[in-house]
């Protein structure tokens, strides 16, 4: 089965330090990883790669220094990796990007499947593997937690309120979580042979894309969590009780347990 | 997982980008695998260290390709540089600063490369995918019972007979005598004994296999001992009576062995450091981390100079002890790798003993600060500080040459040989 795996080269967002004064992410310098459920996809792709043969093509599209992702794609195990890069791609919009993407899938032509992260680690837009699936006209299975591929492809795609299962036509888009496996730690010697290998290094002309309309960023504010500090007091041993059941009650209110 | 402190930034000691990817992934295996595991392989083996030992943990290291990264790939190694061990070393030893499964990955890297630049090929061959795979343990039995430090004083005699040679003798405070009966296929280490006349000259090494494809050796009679520290790796002694080695096992020329484990040594000991200064790592994150927590006098403890000066000035060691150990091993790399004309083996003995000197000694007095500052808590066995203090304080003592050889190596080489008799 040939598949084509979308990755995007994150911030590593574990590594991110934030203004104090504006809680904006510093991202001059930031350390970038791929983007964790991208990772996923990829990993997902080489196990039925190596159950049913075939090829694992990737396509990463962004600024300059993705092309460093290209070293762990290959090291992970990955045959070709296709890169598009642009200055202004750091903040390109999801429509941009998707065609970007499509364009690129055009040019390797032969495919079975596409897989890519539902969201990636940075932006969680949730939008490019839908775009991509539209502008392809190919079926749509969003958010896999589970695939098979023998005799026919099956998806358990978590929907929110249930994970639904889809017997799914190929070729198809598929966009994987973060539970859909645990992916591979390339050795220090794949990741040395990766570093000898070649990949296609496309710009936007070579795609016949000129234009590159930029997401305006507003604002990133760091996340707050506000405490409740619900206080029960219960003193007298003979409240306990009482004090037991206030707790229950404002934990069942939070619909913890 | 969120670091408390960040890397530092530097622009003198640079890694390729295969080296922070390769340090990156090491960092991934050892959260998923080593980090949430520890405490516990400390406490276990401290119980029972023969029966305890993190045999499935050495064997996953091993498919990681954890062991044996400076070796040919012809052998079963990872091909890669002696500053990619460094960095596996001291990124193993910050998942787990009782330092046990550092120690592990840094013998089985300095000593496998050693073999490597000394053994034949047949037994290149033989042992190293073995050790590289997390099979075989293969690290450096030198020292014996009456001492360490004076390497050509060592007594065990390797007497050749025919096709083998036949040891008879002692060495004691050996790493791996465990693990050795342990894993399936075995292993033994790069062991120094007596060919000839008295003194250094006298000496030969040997890759001696105590058990190989899961089969003891006759005459190896060996004793694990009670550590104090660091118990996911084995300590103990062996007395060989008449133990049978065939020839093909002498590594290098006979004679020679001085010569020969003294490079071992100095490659070694750079990946001791390293694994000291990954546990210091460890050991200044708990300590911001106390620092930001902890309130005395309604300030955190970290407002009274006395303790943030000493934390500054343990930061600054520790940075230093970091920029000692790279140096070294991309020394290591341009004389072992690169085979640079300009530089010998000899060169790397003032930049290892550096190394050597102030990582173990700079992981220590940290450790010892730490607990102060945390009182009366790390104290009890509920906060592991201790066992960051106790594994490393193994590399204080001795091992792999101690503190006060490492001192006599600066002194001489810098003022000469004749003048500090």
């Amino acid at each position: 089965m040939d598949i084509i795996v979308c990755i995007k080269q994150s911030y590593d967002v574990q590594q991110l330090k934030f203004d104090p004064k504006t809680g904006e992410p510093m991202l001059a310098g930031a350390p970038r990883k791929m983007s964790d459920m991208d990772r996923r996809a990829l990993e997902e792709a080489l196990k039925i790669k190596e159950n049913l043969g075939g090829t694992v093509k990737t396509v990463t599209v962004g600024p300059p220094e993705s092309r460093d992702v290209v070293k762990e794609i290959y090291a992970m195990g990955a045959d070709e990796a296709f890169v598009v890069t642009d200055l202004k791609l750091d903040k390109a919009d999801p429509d941009l990007t998707a065609k970007i993407i499509v364009e690129t899938i055009k040019k390797i032509r032969n495919f079975d499947l596409i897989l890519a992260g539902a969201a990636s680690t940075d932006d969680y837009s949730w939008q490019i593997p839908a775009k991509v699936a539209a502008l392809l006209d190919l079926p749509f299975f969003p958010n896999a937690v589970s695939m098979t591929v023998d005799g026919g492809l099956v998806v358990e795609s978590d929907l929110g309120d249930a994970i639904y299962k889809y017997k799914a036509p190929l070729p198809s888009v598929v966009s994987v979580s973060l539970e859909i496996n645990e992916p591979r730690i390339p050795t220090l010697s794949a990741i040395l042979k990766a570093s000898r290998k070649q990949f296609m290094d496309f710009y936007l002309q070579d795609l016949g894309l000129g234009v590159v309309t930029e997401l305006e960023v507003r604002k990133v504010v760091m996340p707050k969590v506000e405490r409740k500090n619900v206080v029960v007091e219960a003193t007298d041993p003979s409240k306990m009780e009482d004090g037991i059941k206030k707790i229950l009650d404002e934990l069942r209110k939070e619909n913890v347990i | 997982m969120e670091r408390v402190l960040e890397y530092p930034k530097d622009p003198v000691i640079t890694f390729s980008k295969e080296e922070e990817l390769f340090r990156q992934m090491v960092r991934e295996f050892c959260e998923k695998h080593i980090e949430p595991n520890w405490i516990e392989v400390d406490k276990a083996a401290e119980k029972d260290p023969m029966n305890n030992m993190p045999v499935d943990l050495i064997k996953k290291m091993g498919q990681q390709g954890l062991f044996c990264i400076p070796c040919s790939e012809e052998y079963g190694g990872q091909g890669g540089t002696y500053t990619m061990a460094t960095i596996a070393t001291e990124e193993v030893a910050y998942a787990d600063p009782s330092v046990a499964l550092a120690v592990y990955a840094l013998l089985n890297n300095g000593w496998p490369f050693a073999l490597e630049l000394f053994g034949n090929e047949e037994i290149c061959q033989e042992i190293l995918p073995e050790v590289a795979k997390g099979n075989a343990f293969f690290g450096i039995a030198s020292t014996e019972p009456q001492g360490g430090s004076d390497v050509a004083g060592i007594r065990t005699t390797a007497t050749k007979k025919g096709d083998v040679y036949v040891f008879n003798g002692e060495k004691a405070y050996i790493s791996g005598v465990g693990e050795v009966q342990r894993l399936s296929w075995g292993g033994g280490w790069f062991l120094v004994a007596r060919t000839g006349g008295p003194g250094h000259q006298g000496l030969s090494a040997f890759a001696f296999l105590a058990r190989k494809n899961g089969e003891l050796g006759k005459g190896w009679n060996p004793t694990i001992y009670e550590d104090i520290g660091r118990h996911g790796l084995t300590t103990g002694g062996f007395i060989m009576n008449d133990f049978e080695l065939e020839a093909k096992y002498l590594l290098g020329e006979e004679n020679k062995g001085f010569y020969h484990v003294m490079e071992g040594f100095n490659l070694a000991r750079i990946v001791v450091a390293a694994a000291t200064i990954g546990a210091a790592r460890w050991l200044l994150e708990k300590a911001v981390e106390w620092f930001r927590s902890r309130k005395l006098f309604g300030r955190n403890i970290s407002s009274f100079q006395g303790v943030s000066f000493k934390f500054a000035e343990l930061y600054a060691r520790w940075e230093a002890a970091r920029y000692f150990v790279y140096r070294a091993s991309r020394l290591a790399d341009k004389v072992y790798m690169e085979k640079d004309p300009s530089l010998n083996p000899k060169d790397l003995n003032v930049p290892v003993a550096l190394a050597k000197n102030y990582g173990p000694e700079t992981c220590v007095d940290l450790a010892e600060e730490v607990m102060k500052w945390y009182g009366a808590y790390a104290f009890t066995k509920e906060a592991p500080i201790f066992r960051a203090w106790l594994g490393p304080f193994s590399y204080v003592i001795g091992a792999e040459g101690a503190q006060n050889i490492m001192r006599v190596i600066i002194a001489r080489d810098l003022i000469g040989k004749e003048f500090i008799r």
